[in-house]
């Protein structure tokens, strides 16, 4: 099967005063139609970096992509004019953002920030976009959307605001939809019911998804594959079953044995130390320091990737 | 479950003015927390839970003497306490916050923050209080030669770590924790859990953990209180409210969380997901409207405490007594 995204060794650099940092290292990830792949990793990981490099929204400077592909309908995202890149984003491929409050704009009525993508990407006329924007918001199941369409962004609770976002990214039915920490800021009902949503999104229009997330029951729930990431690399990429199930890498099976669970009773067992500053990596692998399992090897090179049914990068695999 | 209780709340209301335009007129009243009761025995960690903006944060600060309730009145150790500066004296209960970007004085040194409590209660000399801040930053997991720096130069759970250092400077019989692991990252949140626990341990301390994660709950606490709306709907030990939930908000609750487990896939189990607005609250009980088994009588008389046995009570007239 044909992915419908192909990043090929992708990197991202931040040219700093203390030199430059690589907030995205040598990535590469396939993403295929109606699969959701997860981005897993705690603060600081380059998780959501990656995303912004996807659609070329890296601050830049001191921001660039230094180094590899990003393959969208056979062209390379990277190479992209910001024109070109303007017809993509939230037209193919779209983002929702974590913070559903300054995501939306204060100033201005949700239904015209909705309809706007839709006027700019689709050409429709005001009132086209009006139906098709109250359309949207009752598939992410706002009540009252007509009324709903009038309102500020302050006038709706964090939940609605963050499926007005969603509603924002679909208006295209774009083919990718970049979350990020979609449900971060939500309780846990409302979670659970956006979560529904976006399943549904997967089965019935086919979109693929890429969901950046630290929270693992919420990868559980809706993706098919993940990756998870630490100090810019991906460290651990497999099917949501294999790496649940079997993590490999001794950073995955840590993120694991320290989540408290609600399905079992466990103990915690806590990662010792901290995420490195990616400004001060250690040399060789970047979860030397805080492995249990490290090797003199470890502290020396920087380990490649093993091929184990998941992908892990660890000299543990090393034949 | 009162004659041992250490803190004991006893129906305590907290109503807000809301001041719209002006300062002058209210324009409204906010119910915050309606006639809750909740004891807190010596040595346990009682889990409060419920959605964001239900009040549990509100019933944490009365707690400890932040804020003073309406109505109702507070108990610590059996003797009721006049005012909140009482509770506040007493130096038995502290609080940790939950966010240590926002909690710690940026332009103090870590030392003057874990030491400042003993200094304003005037406990020992210089020399006693630095030993003194010395030994709780290694309690907490620290080097006491951090004791110069500042706490920018911190991480988000060693920063916690101060926090709680600070927190068990008076040698209190209490910490009521509001949400104090739900701004760090996983592997850092299971650090800080496991210190909490340790110092319990070490400590006899007791726990007022107000969190809306249940799985953290699960893990920390021995009995939980479940918060709908300013009142609470189910208090039960932890192995019942986990197994056999009572409340049909509770097992709402259970079953969204979602689990790290492709095969188990997290539920709405509600009619409605927003909760509604607590300016203009339902009638009856007050979680009707949202209630997948509402009966006719729940929209006309809202529910007493039933006993389900001996450590679990719901407010439910699904197990009502007739």
């Amino acid at each position: 099967m044909q992915p419908v995204l192909e990043i090929n060794n992708l990197t991202t650099t931040f040219f700093l005063r203390q030199g430059p940092v690589r907030a995205v290292d040598n990535v590469s990830l396939r993403l295929y139609q109606g699969k959701s792949l997860a981005l897993v990793g705690e603060s600081g990981c380059g998780k959501t970096m990656l995303a912004l490099s996807i659609l070329g929204l890296v601050p830049s400077p001191p921001g660039k992509i230094t180094s590899g592909e990003v393959l969208f309908d056979g062209r390379d995202l990277t190479r992209l004019s910001e024109k070109e890149l303007r017809a993509v984003r939230g037209n193919d491929i779209s983002m929702i953002f974590q913070e559903p409050m300054s995501a939306l704009n204060p100033v201005f009525r949700v239904g015209a920030q909705i309809s706007e993508t839709l006027i700019y990407h689709k050409k429709l006329s005001k009132n086209q976009a009006r139906e098709k924007g109250v359309e949207l918001l009752k598939l992410v199941g706002i009540p009252a959307p007509e009324k709903r369409y009038n309102d500020f962004p302050h006038q709706l609770s964090g939940g609605m605001r963050q499926r007005v976002i969603i509603a924002m990214a679909l208006a295209c039915s774009p083919r990718i939809i970049l979350a990020d920490e979609p449900t971060t800021a939500l309780d846990v009902t409302i979670q659970a019911q956006i979560l529904e949503i976006i399943r549904d999104l997967q089965d019935r229009s086919r979109t693929s998804t890429v969901l950046i997330t630290h929270d693992l029951g919420v990868v559980a729930q809706v993706c098919h594959e993940m990756a998870v990431m630490y100090s810019g690399r991906v460290v651990e990429h497999g099917s949501v079953e294999d790496v649940l199930a079997g993590p490999r890498h001794p950073y995955t099976r840590g993120l694991l044995s320290s989540l408290p669970r609600l399905d079992r009773e466990q103990d915690l067992e806590p990662i010792p130390g901290t995420v490195p500053e990616i400004s001060n990596l250690p040399r060789g692998c970047p979860f030397h320091p805080r492995c249990p399992q490290k090797m003199p090897v470890c502290a020396e090179k920087e380990p490649p990737v093993f091929n184990t049914g998941s992908k892990v990068r660890c000299w543990l695999y090393h034949e | 479950m009162s004659e041992q209780a250490y803190l004991q709340l006893e129906d305590i209301s907290k109503v807000y003015p809301l001041k719209e335009g002006g300062l002058i007129k209210t324009t409204a009243w906010l119910r915050a927390l309606n006639m809750v009761s909740l004891g807190i025995r010596r040595g346990e960690t009682l889990g409060l839970v419920g959605e964001s903006g239900c009040g549990k944060s509100t019933l944490g600060r009365i707690a400890c003497g932040l804020e003073k309730p309406t109505q109702g009145s507070v108990f610590l150790g059996g003797r009721k306490t006049g005012s909140t500066s009482d509770l506040l004296k007493s130096r038995k209960i502290q609080m940790i916050f939950q966010d240590p970007f926002s909690s710690l004085n940026p332009r103090q040194k870590i030392g003057n923050i874990v030491s400042e409590p003993l200094k304003i209660h005037r406990l020992g000399s210089r020399k006693d209080i630095r030993e003194k801040t010395a030994r709780l930053l290694e309690k907490v997991g620290l080097s006491a030669s951090n004791m110069s720096r500042y706490p920018h130069e911190f991480s988000g759970g060693q920063r916690q770590r101060i926090a709680v250092a600070r927190a068990i400077s008076l040698d209190p019989d209490m910490i009521v924790c509001d949400e104090p692991v739900s701004a760090l990252d996983v592997s850092v949140q299971a650090q800080i859990l496991n210190l909490l626990r340790q110092l319990q341990q070490d400590l006899g301390l007791s726990y007022l953990f107000i969190s809306h994660d249940l799985s953290v709950v699960r893990y920390l606490c021995s009995r939980i209180a479940v918060m709908y709306l300013g009142e609470l709907a189910e208090v039960a030990d932890r192995k019942k409210l986990y197994t056999s939930p009572c409340h049909p908000y509770t097992m709402a609750l259970l079953a969204a969380v979602p689990v790290p487990d492709p095969e188990i896939k997290s539920k709405n189990l509600m009619i409605k997901s927003e909760p509604p607005n607590p300016l203009n609250p339902p009638s009856g009980c007050l979680f009707h409207p949202r209630c997948p088994r509402k009966m006719e009588i729940c929209s006309r008389q809202n529910p007493g405490w039933t006993d389900i046995s001996p450590g679990q009570r719901v407010r439910c007239f699904l197990y009502a007594q007739p």
